[in-house]
């Protein structure tokens, strides 16, 4: 196992670049890099492969500098978007082909193995270009895995499969690098993969890594107005503070004022974001510990399956989350007249100051 | 009838949806004027062959082996042009494999540089060799001192031949080794392989049906070079009279023989182009199952 760390590196690659990346996995850990296009998590990716050399900043393995070692040198594995199996072998060749380069004994017992833990014993012969996605995941799997590398890079592995069999490939995927006990870094822009893989993940936005931290600190607690809106935090509010009580902060944000918990100064400008799935949606107004209730109208609703987004105009414009259930039977529709409510812990407080630093060392 | 179908198609894919078109006047008029263009094209390319073949006859064809002249010119050819393509292949291959992955200033230059040969006129050639070469020429002269003549032996033939020949097979190479994905090179990277190993394991491989069509092609035009190769290395049997120039000799003197190495030539053509088409068409199907069969999402096993 290794530690992967990057420091202040600037690289470009095409119309792609990164500015002042700094970065540490820990041993064994699972790091997601999370982030839209074109934000530049590839190169990161093929920064730590060696692909890439940064114009400024190093790589360290296990504290080693291994910025300018050729990648053939770094022992990682490297997973593809498109897999980019050997075309000309069969896939037991495709699986054998690193080998050769080791000191790894047993090269037969050892793919048979492998072969077996994926589950492709039986496509031994065939050649890649007659697999389906989920299988050339797993043989390009195995074609790293059996190596045994110190660090897993996967990028976006599974957006080149259907919807179907991504869920249980993310899966095994997971359950197969947790055995191997590898550190890996995961490429996604997908935020719901994120989730479900991580224990650490970073967001990465025009190049810069922007913040790291659990997937709590992440979702809910995230630090940047780029992070809570690309982790779905869509009502985002700029205000000022006009209060401070305790550790609750009362915030003006033009035609309302929000409570919530946090220890900003009174005069500070703060921007409060607030999930759509943390507010709820009633008829009249009830009587509750959340310390935010507004009275609105119904604008619309999307349908987007098992949940219903509704946007409510109460003065300022909330998105909630309502369920297909809760939804028929509070006769939501158009213009209904609703209420809605929301904790002060369920409102996340960005400051503006802190906001504005960043900004100015870019 | 074979022939009928290729107008007819023209006819309908020029109108769209209109396949059961009644046999009109004007349609009769056009059908007959674009079968007329192709039987004129086919026969004139087809009737010299056949006239080639029509005048040998099979047991004259191999007593025309027994000629020293003709078995001389054979083997010089041979010899000739595999070195020609050996020193094409171990300089072109790396070239092409630099152009195919890198831009850099001037590589437009050096890519026109590498095809002119293919424009050139071969007699062109052979004087821009013979004064590059020759005992007097550019660098010849200092050639010349060192007591190392080139004009006017079989180095010169080979020189020749890659002179002309070259692009071909550097163009076809460039264009294979594009084709590739870098991906497979930084995979092969991750697995532990060297630059060397990846491009002998992997780039290489994968590119083969191509690398061979173009050699293939070099080697066709190296066998068939003659302008050049008659002002700069001359016209000596044994030594630098290939079979083409053979086929000049002996025209003068002894038709049968310039035929029977013509129809030599010929056979080595139709070789060429012929496995130059399979290897395309290989390589068409290669790609196109790939595509289809990513579309499906769990073929049967064992195909």
């Amino acid at each position: 196992m290794t530690t992967v760390s990057v420091e202040g590196a600037h690289a470009t690659l095409g119309d792609f670049k990164l500015r002042d990346i700094s970065l540490n996995v820990a041993s064994g850990e699972f790091f997601v890099i999370l982030g839209p296009s074109g934000a530049g998590k590839t190169v990161l990716l093929d920064l730590i492969a060696g692909f890439v050399y940064p114009r400024q900043g190093r790589v360290l393995f296990d504290g080693a500098d291994i910025t300018f070692l050729p990648t053939e040198r770094r022992h990682i594995g490297y997973m593809f978007q498109n897999y980019a199996l050997f075309p000309n072998m069969s896939v037991h060749k495709n699986i054998k082909f690193g080998l050769r380069y080791t000191k790894l004994p047993d090269h037969d017992r050892r793919i048979e193995e492998i072969m077996e833990l994926v589950g492709i014993a039986k496509l031994k012969d065939r050649t890649p270009t007659t697999l389906s996605g989920g299988e050339q995941q797993r043989v390009a799997l195995a074609r790293s895995l059996i190596l045994e590398p110190n660090v897993l890079l996967l990028d976006e592995p599974l957006s080149a499969l259907d919807a179907r069999s991504r869920d249980s490939v993310r899966e095994e995927l997971r359950d197969v690098i947790d055995q191997f006990e590898i550190t890996a870094l995961f490429v996604t822009h997908d935020q719901t993969e994120a989730r479900l893989l991580a224990d650490r993940l970073g967001v990465m936005c025009g190049g810069r890594l922007i913040q790291t931290g659990s997937v709590h600190q992440i979702f809910d607690k995230p630090e940047d107005a780029r992070v809570a809106s690309f982790v779905g935090m869509e009502n985002l509010f700029e205000g000022a503070v006009v209060a401070q009580n305790d550790g609750i902060i009362t915030a003006d944000i033009g035609n309302a004022t929000i409570e919530a918990v946090a220890n900003n100064e009174r005069g500070e400008r703060v921007l409060l974001g607030i999930r759509p799935e943390n507010i709820t949606v009633m008829l009249e107004q009830a009587v509750s510990s959340a310390r935010n209730t507004f009275n609105g109208t119904v604008k619309q609703i999307l349908y987007l399956g098992p949940i219903n987004k509704v946007i409510i105009d109460c003065g300022f414009i909330l998105a909630a989350y309502v369920t297909n259930i809760s939804t028929e039977t509070l006769g939501l529709d158009m213009g209904s007249e609703v209420s809605v409510a929301f904790k002060a812990t369920g409102v996340n407080v960005i400051s503006k100051r802190q906001q504005s630093r960043k900004t100015m060392s870019r | 009838m074979q022939s009928l179908k290729v107008p007819r198609k023209t006819f309908s894919s020029s109108r769209t949806a209109k396949a059961h078109l009644p046999w009109t006047f004007n349609r009769t008029i056009r059908f007959l004027i674009i079968f007329l263009i192709f039987g004129v094209v086919v026969a004139f390319v087809g009737l010299p062959i056949v006239a080639l073949f029509w005048y040998g006859t099979p047991s004259g064809f191999l007593s025309s082996f027994s000629s020293e002249m003709v078995v001389e010119a054979l083997k010089l050819s041979l010899v000739t042009t595999l070195t020609t393509l050996l020193i094409v292949i171990a300089f072109g291959t790396p070239v092409a494999y630099h152009n195919a992955r890198h831009s850099y200033r001037g590589k437009r230059i050096i890519e026109t540089l590498i095809d002119l040969p293919i424009v050139l006129p071969p007699a062109v050639a052979g004087i821009a060799l013979l004064l590059a070469f020759g005992r007097r020429g550019l660098l010849g002269q200092y050639f010349n001192i060192l007591g190392i003549n080139i004009a006017f032996t079989t180095t010169a033939v080979i020189l020749a031949q890659i002179f002309v020949s070259s692009p071909f097979y550097i163009r076809q190479a460039t264009t294979s080794f594009e084709d590739v994905d870098p991906e497979y090179e930084r995979a092969a990277h991750t697995l532990g392989a060297s630059s060397a190993g990846t491009f002998f394991r992997v780039t290489a491989p994968i590119a083969l049906n191509g690398l061979v069509s173009g050699a293939l092609m070099t080697w066709a035009r190296a066998l068939g070079e003659f302008g050049a190769t008659i002002l700069f290395a001359g016209n000596f049997q044994g030594v630098t009279q290939t079979m083409p120039l053979a086929i000049y000799s002996a025209f003068g003197s002894d038709l049968d023989a310039a035929v029977y190495i013509a129809i030599i030539l010929v056979l080595i053509s139709f070789a060429v182009i012929i496995t130059v088409k399979v290897l395309a068409l290989r390589e068409k199907s290669a790609a196109k199952d790939e595509k289809t069969i990513l579309d499906q999402i769990e073929p049967p096993a064992g195909s």
